[in-house]
């Protein structure tokens, strides 16, 4: 009887059940899309352009718009490879600096602005074991210590991930989470230790980091991701189009200079 | 600025007020010297409850009225001899013979409950109370508790929210969900009182189930239009719910085991006929089978609520009722997080009747919420994140009976609210988190109010009044000043929170913002003939606080927050007309009601809203208006061995916000065109009955997807405009069979028991709860998912009492 009960609280209660169905969705604009990053590594600079397509349209490949002319303070931007304009060899991003994005497609103008902000400094990573805990195995993390003065707000983007030899032969594995912080609350002038609270590696691991200083647009943009990523369904945010900041006629995407470090620590 | 403007507006308020009163005062004099008054309260036999709303005939003068909400009535008539029937649904019918010579008299009635078999009903000729038809009341509902226990519910617990989202103008915020709207307004639009007392979140296991015990419930009424002015504080509309005052004639125990949750009620006397006490208890317990699977071994979710009540009649004029209320939810996975809530409230009351005319109602009322989030990922990751408000109310009404004719309510509340709207703390001494409380807020909430209920001839009837309140944001407390003066500002089209320049502190006791308003309300009823009435009603409401709810569903994690410099309060007008007609000796009532309600500042929230532990909530938050509007049928048959309802309902809901699509009109996301409901109850014997219900709703609306696009690898949804597609129509048919106990004639019991079998959505249809798109992560193809929660749900209780 009480395995019934379960079974039965089991079905009703706790999987609420998913099913995938048709839907008659509107008709839908193509629209540009940019992803156009600004970075202080040289020859990381680029300005991708592709279109959107319709929401169902699962067999297109992404349409590559190679025909734009993109300027970037000036600077030209000439396609490459796969809708991706890339300045003369030997570009880097200068951290203070405005970067004001041109674009010129089909008789239509896009713009956009963005400032490279300075990341905060990180001086040094260490890994870190840590006993089982919680959900947690046991394992290495990894910490860093930095130091911040910047003001007033500023925000960063870290994405981290590990490098295995044995599972992952050779390639980067980064985790499908985005981590986005800003330095309101932190302790400015003064050296800080952050230990990465979810990561558990093992001996022979490397981790990655790559810290990105962004500015409030990418912020929100980046934010808005996530969201729709881990929303959804009932308990979810209520969904909404990414937060643009590419002025023009029918555009999508983001334009974004930051300042970058990566760092890869090998667990000993 | 704002001080001069309240000063004027206050001026003329004040003049309204002594204006409307004034033009009763005739009354007050012409009615005092001529007559005598017949007065007390109307009980149930069985058990001494007052009961509310029972109709009170004077046959020779073809007058009357009715009982109030603590069972009191009065009539004043001239000195003769008369014949006083009192009839409430479920009661026999009872008639008085009264001789008022010389003198006040105190009558006070018991009743009978009506326990009449098929064939007697039949042959019975007491005819039903035409109230409906007669009252100025419109808009309103008022169910029997009874009624309710016989309506299939899911997982069998009794629910008087679920049983409302029957009626028309009255829908479910989701499938099986308590949450509830009325007439096109938003979830916190609904003011929701438990003994007086403000139930800030009236629902248990996210929303599934409501907070309001079954047994432990006496009476409840909602309004949704012509709110009457004793009322006050939410746009759209009241549910006024009264807790049972335990049985003054003996002791009883009653209870009920079901597959949710278990429950007991005590109750008794504490001096025979004149105190009792009640104490209701109800767990859920799903819980004891989670250790079964090694899924959900670690999982704990679990509800619980108690409610008590005790009264004391101190003497023929005055009794003091004492009722608290306290549950919790309890959910968690494990030391990894936990999620917990709960209302508190505790309410004192005292009643005392100064003479047969003049009634009072004293109380002083304490309300809580709380909300807590812990994370606990590692021992230098964890915190625990707190939300609370807390009231505390004094509120004095008064009833003048001045004539059966006429009579006037008026009266006043207080209240002081304390907002906490997030407080983290670290769990141990290692947590990288570090503690942060934001400022709290708190407010003060006053209101007066005076409605006159006038029969002017036998066919017309009017009940006019004004409710005048103020809201006022008091120190310790602060406040932000914004770049451009507004919290939040247009770029690129896209809403953004201003940057804040400076921030104001205000001192203990400090009144910085003070809001008031003006609330007519009115309602007229015209009587064509003994069976046919039309009504009309009009009223204006004023809320000064405002849910915050990051997410499409309430997960617990919304908060209240009060209006301030940059969150107006938010205004509905709203009219209704509606045509009344009963059949068959008013065993059968039908009623057509049409409505129009226009809302202004209503608090819409950013897309991607940052809120959580986020002190500039206003930079969040973007003011709009709503216009709603409908036609609402209704056929119920409420005695006899079939009872039931059908309903039809036909409606629209819209928005408007700045800086929400693209500032045009839009769908409210509960908008539902049609909306029929049936409802049928049948008595097949004393031992067995069947009921059925059947719902169909329009689907509800949703954002829908244009296309997609690639950023960082990754495919990324563009969304058409908000809410302008709609999910498949939502139906689904529920039964139940009540199985009495065997009953000998001639055989006397002492105890009653019964089991209910019922089956929620009997022919399992997956109604979808929300559609989301999503690229599937196997075959990298996009998708449109529906997610359903309740498909075919039996459930059996089983109920006692002795």
């Amino acid at each position: 009887m009480k395995q019934l009960l379960y079974i039965l609280f089991a079905v009703v209660i706790l999987s609420s059940c998913e099913q995938v169905i048709d839907v008659d969705l509107p008709p839908n604009t193509v629209k540009l899309v940019v992803e156009g990053q600004i970075s202080t590594e040289t020859d990381s600079s680029f300005v991708r352009l592709t279109k959107s397509l319709p929401y169902f349209d699962n067999t297109s490949a992404t349409p590559l718009v190679t025909n734009a002319q993109v300027t970037v303070n000036g600077v030209n931007f000439l396609h490459d490879t796969l809708g991706i304009y890339r300045p003369a060899k030997g570009y880097t991003g200068v951290t203070g600096t405005l970067y004001n994005l041109n674009i010129q497609h089909e008789g239509n103008t896009y713009t956009s602005a963005s400032v490279l902000e300075p990341l905060f400094r990180i001086d040094t990573i260490i890994p870190v074991f840590k006993n089982e805990e919680a959900i947690l195995e046991s394992g290495y993390t990894v910490k860093y210590i930095g130091f911040d003065s910047r003001q007033p707000v500023k925000y960063t983007y870290v994405r981290f991930g590990f490098n295995s030899p044995e599972v992952e032969n050779g390639i980067d594995s980064f985790f499908d989470f985005r981590v986005l912080f800003d330095n309101k609350n932190s302790v400015l002038n003064r050296t800080f230790e952050f230990e990465i609270p979810f990561l558990r590696l093992e001996s022979g691991d490397t981790s990655l980091l790559i810290f990105r200083s962004i500015d409030e647009n990418t912020f929100k943009f980046i934010n808005a991701l996530n969201n729709r990523d881990n929303g959804g369904g009932p308990f979810g945010t209520p969904p909404a189009n990414l937060p643009s900041n590419i002025v023009g006629k029918d555009v999508l995407g983001i334009f974004s200079a930051y300042d970058v470090r990566r760092f890869r620590t090998r667990i000993p | 600025m704002v001080a001069t403007l309240h000063s004027h507006r206050m001026k003329r308020i004040v003049w309204l007020i002594i204006i409307t009163l004034s033009a009763t005062l005739p009354l007050f004099t012409s009615a005092q010297n001529t007559k005598h008054s017949i007065s007390g309260y109307v009980k149930d036999a069985a058990t001494g409850e007052e009961l509310i709303g029972v109709t009170i005939l004077v046959k020779e003068l073809n007058t009357g009225t009715s009982s109030n909400v603590y069972g009191f009535y009065s009539l004043s008539l001239p000195d003769g001899a008369y014949n006083l029937t009192f009839s409430y649904v479920g009661f026999s019918v009872k008639t008085i013979p009264v001789n008022l010579k010389g003198g006040n008299i105190t009558l006070n009635v018991e009743l009978t409950e009506d326990k009449r078999t098929l064939k007697e009903a039949v042959i019975t000729t007491d005819k039903a109370d035409a109230t409906n038809v007669e009252s100025t009341k419109m808009s309103v509902v008022k169910m029997d508790i009874k009624e309710v226990k016989k309506i299939p519910i899911l997982l069998g617990e009794v629910d008087i929210i679920k049983a409302i989202q029957l009626l028309p103008g009255i829908q479910a915020a989701g499938d099986g969900n308590t949450l509830f709207i009325v007439r096109g307004g938003n979830v916190d639009h609904n003011l929701v009182q438990l003994d007086e007392a403000v139930v800030y979140n009236p629902t248990h296991v996210v929303g599934f189930f409501s907070v309001f015990n079954g047994d432990a419930i006496k009476d409840f009424e909602i309004y949704k239009g012509g709110i009457p002015a004793n009322y006050g504080g939410r746009l759209a509309s009241v549910l006024d719910v009264r807790m049972r005052d335990g049985n003054a004639k003996k002791f009883t125990a009653q209870g009920g085991i079901g597959i949710l949750s278990s429950r007991l009620t005590l109750e008794g006397p504490i001096q025979k006929d004149k105190s009792s006490f009640m104490v209701s208890a109800r767990r859920s317990y799903f819980d004891v089978f989670f250790p079964l699977s090694s899924q959900t071994k670690d999982v704990t979710a679990y509800f619980y609520d108690v409610n008590m009540k005790a009264n004391f009649t101190l003497s023929s004029k005055d009794k003091i009722f004492i009722s608290g209320y306290f549950g919790r939810d309890v959910l968690g996975t494990g030391r990894l997080f936990g999620l917990g809530w709960g209302n508190q409230t505790f309410t004192t009351r005292w009643n005392h009747i100064f003479n047969p005319k003049l009634f009072s109602n004293t109380s002083l009322i304490f309300s809580r919420y709380n909300y807590n989030f812990d994370l606990n990922v590692a021992r230098n990751l964890n915190f625990t994140r707190t939300n609370n408000i807390t009231d505390y109310t004094f509120k004095q009404d008064f009833n003048y009976y001045i004539n059966p004719k006429n009579a006037i309510k008026f009266g006043g509340v207080f209240t002081h609210h304390t907002f906490e709207p997030g407080e983290i703390k670290p769990i141990n001494s290692e947590s990288i988190i570090l503690a942060d409380k934001l400022p709290e807020k708190r407010a003060l909430d006053y209101a007066v109010y005076a409605s006159h209920n006038s029969k002017i001839t036998t066919r017309l009837s009017v009940e006019y009044g004004a409710r005048f309140s103020v809201f006022q944001n008091i120190g310790k407390g602060r406040s932000f000043n914004y770049l451009g003066n507004e919290p939040n500002a247009l770029n690129n089209g896209i809403l953004k929170p201003s940057t804040i320049l400076d921030t104001i502190n205000y001192g203990s006791g400090d009144i910085y913002n003070t809001f008031t308003g003006f609330e007519p309300r009115a309602a007229v009823t015209y009587v064509l003939n003994s069976k046919t009435s039309v009504k009309a009603s009009y009223n204006r409401m004023f809320q000064y606080m405002h849910l915050i709810q990051p997410t499409l569903a309430s997960t617990g994690q919304e908060f209240w927050t009060p209006s301030d410099k940059y969150i107006k309060p938010q205004i509905a007008d709203q009219v209704a007309l509606g045509y009344f007609k009963n059949l068959m000796d008013n065993q059968i009532e039908i009623s057509v009601e049409g409505y129009y309600k226009w809302m202004q500042n209503t608090v819409e929230l950013i897309d991607d809203a940052d809120v959580q532990f986020n002190e500039a909530v206003e930079s969040n938050v973007t003011v709009g208006k709503g216009r709603s509007y409908g036609l609402e049928f209704l056929l119920r048959k409420q005695r006899g061995n079939t009872t039931g309802w059908v309903s039809y309902t036909l409606s629209r809901s819209e928005r408007k916000a700045n800086g929400v699509n693209n500032n045009e009109w839009y769908n409210f996301r509960f908008d539902r065109r049609h909306y029929i409901t049936a409802v049928l109850s049948h008595d097949l014997s004393k031992r067995v009955s069947v009921s059925g219900n059947f719902i169909y709703a329009t689907g509800d609306t949703y954002t829908p997807a244009l296309g997609y696009y690639e950023f960082e690898n990754q495919r990324v949804v563009e969304y058409g405009k908000r809410n302008s597609a709609r999910i498949p129509a939502y139906h689904r048919f529920d039964v139940s069979l009540t199985l009495n106990r065997k009953i000998i004639p001639g055989k006397v019991y002492k105890n009653e028991s019964n089991w209910v079998f019922s089956i929620y959505n009997l022919y399992g249809r997956r109604n979808p709860y929300s559609i989301d798109f999503r690229t599937n992560p196997d075959t990298g193809k996009n998708e449109a998912v529906k997610t359903y929660l309740f498909r075919m749900v039996p459930s059996v209780t089983y109920n006692f009492k002795f």
